[in-house]
């Protein structure tokens, strides 16, 4: 098909050119920001931004959060999968659930709830370790180390590693395994001979992606690692563009164009390898593995998840609410400490209104203009012909690879008016903000559900006498519907609850909640950020129980 | 000597009861196949002499072994068998060689012996000279052959073949059949093998097992199963078959079917007045003469030319019946009377 004037190509062209506009051109134009001082190419930037001796430890920091969290991450991944997905594990779907849950927190959610449970001083973990030890005066954990940062990271960025590694071990073939099962093999040697070699692609990618996840993470690095005087890439390079001089956001620059040549690099690779060495070996009709029995390993197993599970989802969602609750922290919580003050209080804050209605609005505006513009992209690369039909797709995987803090520093050079637009300073920043960020995981639901609809279906629209337009909203779009609302969602949620491009991005016109919440953390009221934090994990549930639906089951987190 | 045994074989997942009682033996040497249609529980079996399923109750023997019952479970990787997976399972990780030589090094067999084994068992497959390619640089046949190498180079007591042919094209499958075959004969080993096809089932065993709905219908050599099937479902399921009704005019066997059609068959159990008669398309002889019994005249409806066969639906008075004519007999035009001799029939209760 040749792309014409008519309504499909305008409409395809406009969301081709507003990702151009608001993803592409701002990251372009920050990489070339860095590599030109004052009209001409220079690499000065780099030089100066590396001799810094902190700026320098910024990065070695970075490298070792993300290498260190990789690697726990993954080695912890792999086990847990394969428990889960190959063997006789009792309640494993429940275990499945919980164990992903932090997927569903906001990591600065979990930072801030790690931070009330293993503070030195007053984390509910230390006091109940001085309770029960008394010989223990101080301590003994401290959140705000390196470990502590590690640790906390490693919660919360895992997931990734967990679920594609069982998506690996789902989508294998099982009799690949029970070939080797009935060529002599005990369980333990298919592990090692077939199953993990042939996840090897899988786990890679998964510990690549955490990689990249943890080094361009803002929140937990900030809440944790801000404590303990840690600092990573991104707070460094949130803090030159706070201090906004031009020859700051010069540093800025160099620094972000690194963290964003280091998540190019490693997303590339990643895509590369696993083109070459992903094994498509689905086939076959006994898609029900057979189970390895654990024996008298079961139940000792099961208390292992119960442990894991309370870990990693009960606590910090327990240590939020306990200290939304009490009167003063570090005094417990005991009866006599409770009070719904703090609740009345943040409830009662207009400021606590705004800052939601900024969010939910923005997050509106940037999860429907998503959908629109990821439909129209996945549209172009699925149902035509046309030359270079994939590329959109593409940049919008690469807005999203992007780490969010490089996207919004492109952003405000971009858009505070040097280039004839101003957005920087006004809501609209963040609604662009969000939309670029998260516009692939529209595209991405939007391709698949388009992949679904055979060509046919279109045809026999179009034969009947029915123009584009109107077989796009006849036929097109109550197919993908259900889909399309998940892909909603997936741009809403994470826009919702946003830190990262938002605590560069926020003006006091529009304070989105998740900057709110790290403001009133870190400056304000540890306890009214409980209250909030809990309220954001309510609004976080809901708003996941509702794409469920909405999308009748076709896509959760 | 029975070289495997199935004593009552029970097996339910959960509430749903897949096989609510299988006996059977295997003599060694047999090749043994599981015939029936999707969901028949035929791969259930199978998975359950490989070790892969439990068995709810029941006992699998095999030789003087009792691997599968409530309380014993000897695990597949305990039972020395061979077995060939309908996805074939090639290994993608490893070359061809590696794939055939894995049963070895799991037995620790020292490095000469593996390697002539394993060249042994690629000769027997006619795949000489492919050992260091990569499964992704095969054909779909080409991998079939080296899951079968991998299935037989250990040399197992028994081979299990789950409808190893069915992702192959029409004409491969074909010829795989006899290859099959031949090389189940130069080992000289047991097999069982799993399909809903009934020409692969006909072609390669010694008996067959009719399985539906878990339940076993038949249990003879493919001849029996064809000429003389125990079932209605037997009949319908292998081959193709016209079903009439019948009165019983006499109890030695007598029937008639509509007005005219008089035939001798061996009575079902029962005494029934009313039965169902099948016959065969092919068992049925088509021509413009004749009268007595085991003969109906009828009038041509539909005429299919196929090269090798013309299939006829012809009408008679005991209604619709299908006829497989030779071409050489010459050919009957739509409309024309003709007379109908039939072979051989038989009856099933109505």
């Amino acid at each position: 098909m040749r792309l014409r004037f008519d309504t499909k190509s305008v409409a395809i062209a406009l969301a081709v050119a507003v990702l151009l506009l608001f993803g592409i051109f701002p990251i372009v134009l920050l990489v070339i920001n860095a590599f030109v001082v004052d009209g001409q190419f220079s690499v000065n930037n780099f030089r100066e931004v590396y001799a810094s001796k902190s700026n320098l430890m910024a990065v070695w920091n970075t490298v070792k959060a993300a290498g260190l969290t990789m690697i726990i991450g993954t080695v912890m991944s792999f086990p847990l999968a394969w428990l889960v997905g190959r063997t006789d594990l009792p309640f494993k779907n429940v275990f499945r659930t919980l164990i992903v849950t932090p997927y569903m927190i906001p990591p600065f959610v979990g930072a801030i709830a790690w931070g009330y449970l293993a503070n030195p001083r007053i984390g509910y973990l230390n006091q109940w370790i001085r309770a029960l030890f008394p010989a223990i005066e101080q301590g003994p954990i401290n959140i705000y180390s390196m470990g502590g940062m590690v640790w906390v990271l490693v919660l919360f960025y895992f997931p990734f590693s967990f679920l594609s590694i069982s998506r690996a071990l789902e989508k294998m073939d099982p009799s690949l395994e029970e070939a080797a099962r009935i060529s002599g093999a005990s369980p333990l040697r298919v592990l090692r001979d077939i199953t993990l070699p042939l996840t090897a692609p899988a786990i890679a990618a998964g510990a690549l992606l955490v990689f990249v996840a943890v080094a361009s993470a803002f929140g937990v690095p900030s809440i944790i690692g801000g404590q303990a005087r840690l600092q990573v890439v991104t707070t460094r390079i949130i803090s030159y563009v706070y201090v906004g001089t031009p020859e700051a956001m010069h540093e800025a620059t160099a620094l972000a164009v690194v963290l964003l040549a280091l998540s190019v690099v490693v997303l590339w690779f990643s895509n590369w390898y696993l083109a070459k060495r992903e094994y498509f070996t689905l086939a076959g009709k006994s898609t029900r593995p057979t189970l390895v029995e654990l024996g008298r390993w079961k139940w000792p197993m099961v208390v292992l998840f119960t442990l894991i599970c309370i870990v990693f989802a009960v606590l910090p969602v327990m240590a939020l609410v306990m200290t939304s609750l009490v009167k003063t922290m570090g005094r417990g919580f005991a009866f006599n400490n409770l009070s719904l003050d703090v609740w009345k209080s943040v409830l009662q804050d207009a400021v606590t209104w705004r800052t939601l209605r900024t969010s939910l609005y923005a997050s509106v505006l940037a999860a429907t203009g998503g959908t629109l513009v990821g439909l129209l992209i996945a549209y172009l690369k699925v149902k035509t012909q046309i030359r270079f039909r994939t590329i959109p797709d593409f940049l919008a995987t690469f807005t999203n690879a992007t780490p969010g803090i490089v996207l919004a520093l492109g952003l405000i050079i971009a858009f505070s008016g040097k280039y004839g637009l101003n957005l920087y300073g006004t809501f609209w920043i963040l609604v662009v903000a969000y939309f670029v960020r998260h516009l692939s995981y529209a595209v991405r639901q939007a391709a698949a559900a388009l992949e679904q609809v055979h060509p046919s279906l279109e045809e026999a629209a179009l034969s009947s006498g029915a123009g584009w337009a109107r077989v796009f909203k006849d036929v097109t779009i109550p197919l993908i519907g259900p889909s399309l609302v998940g892909g909603w969602f997936l741009v809403f949620m994470p826009s919702f609850y946003e830190l990262t491009m938002s605590v560069m991005l926020y003006s006091s016109r529009a304070t989105p909640v998740g900057y709110h919440l790290y403001h009133l953390n870190s400056y304000a009221s540890p306890q009214s950020a409980a209250v909030l934090s809990v309220l954001i994990l309510i609004l976080v549930l809901i708003g996941n129980l509702l794409m469920r639906w909405a999308s009748r089951g076709k896509v959760s987190l | 000597m029975a070289h495997i045994r199935f004593d009552n074989v029970v097996k339910r997942f959960g509430d749903v009861t897949v096989i609510p009682g299988f006996s059977a033996t295997v003599s060694d040497g047999e090749f043994l196949t599981l015939l029936g249609p999707s969901g028949c529980g035929k791969t259930t079996m199978l998975r359950i002499l490989a070790g892969f399923e439990k068995v709810t109750s029941g006992e699998v023997w095999l030789g003087d072994t009792l691997v599968s019952s409530p309380t014993v479970h000897v695990p597949p990787e305990k039972r020395n068998i061979g077995m060939v997976f309908q996805s074939y399972a090639v290994w993608p990780h490893m070359n061809v060689f590696d794939n055939v030589a894995y049963p070895l090094r799991i037995r620790r067999v020292p490095r000469e012996e593996m390697r002539e084994r394993v060249m042994r068992a690629l000769e027997i497959v006619h795949l000489q000279g492919l050992e260091k390619r990569m499964p992704s640089q095969l054909s779909g046949g080409q991998q079939q052959r080296v899951a079968l190498a991998r299935a037989v180079v250990a040399e197992p007591r028994m081979l299990l073949l789950d409808e190893p042919l069915s992702n192959l094209d029409a004409k491969l499958r074909e010829a795989m059949r006899f290859e099959l075959k031949e090389i189940q004969r130069r080992l000289g080993i047991t097999v069982v093998y799993v399909t809903h096809d009934q020409a692969e089932a006909m072609a390669m065993s010694d008996r067959i097992i009719v399985m539906n709905k878990g339940v076993i219908e038949q249990v003879a050599p493919p001849a029996e199963i064809y000429d003389r099937p125990k079932s209605r479902f037997v009949a319908d399921f292998v081959g193709l078959v016209n079903f009439l009704e019948a009165t019983v005019e006499n109890s030695d066997g007598t029937i008639r079917i509509g007005d005219d059609l008089v035939l001798k068959v061996d009575l079902p159990a029962g005494g029934s007045q009313r039965v169902l008669a099948a016959i065969r398309p092919e068992h049925i002889r088509i021509g413009r003469e004749g009268s007595g019994v085991g003969t109906v005249k009828g009038t041509v409806l539909r005429r299919y030319y196929l090269g090798d066969q013309i299939d006829y639906f012809v009408q008679t008075s005991g209604g619709e019946v299908r006829v497989t004519g030779n071409p050489l007999d010459g050919m009957f035009a739509e409309g024309e009377p003709v007379v109908l001799h039939i072979q051989h029939a038989f009856a099933f209760p109505l």
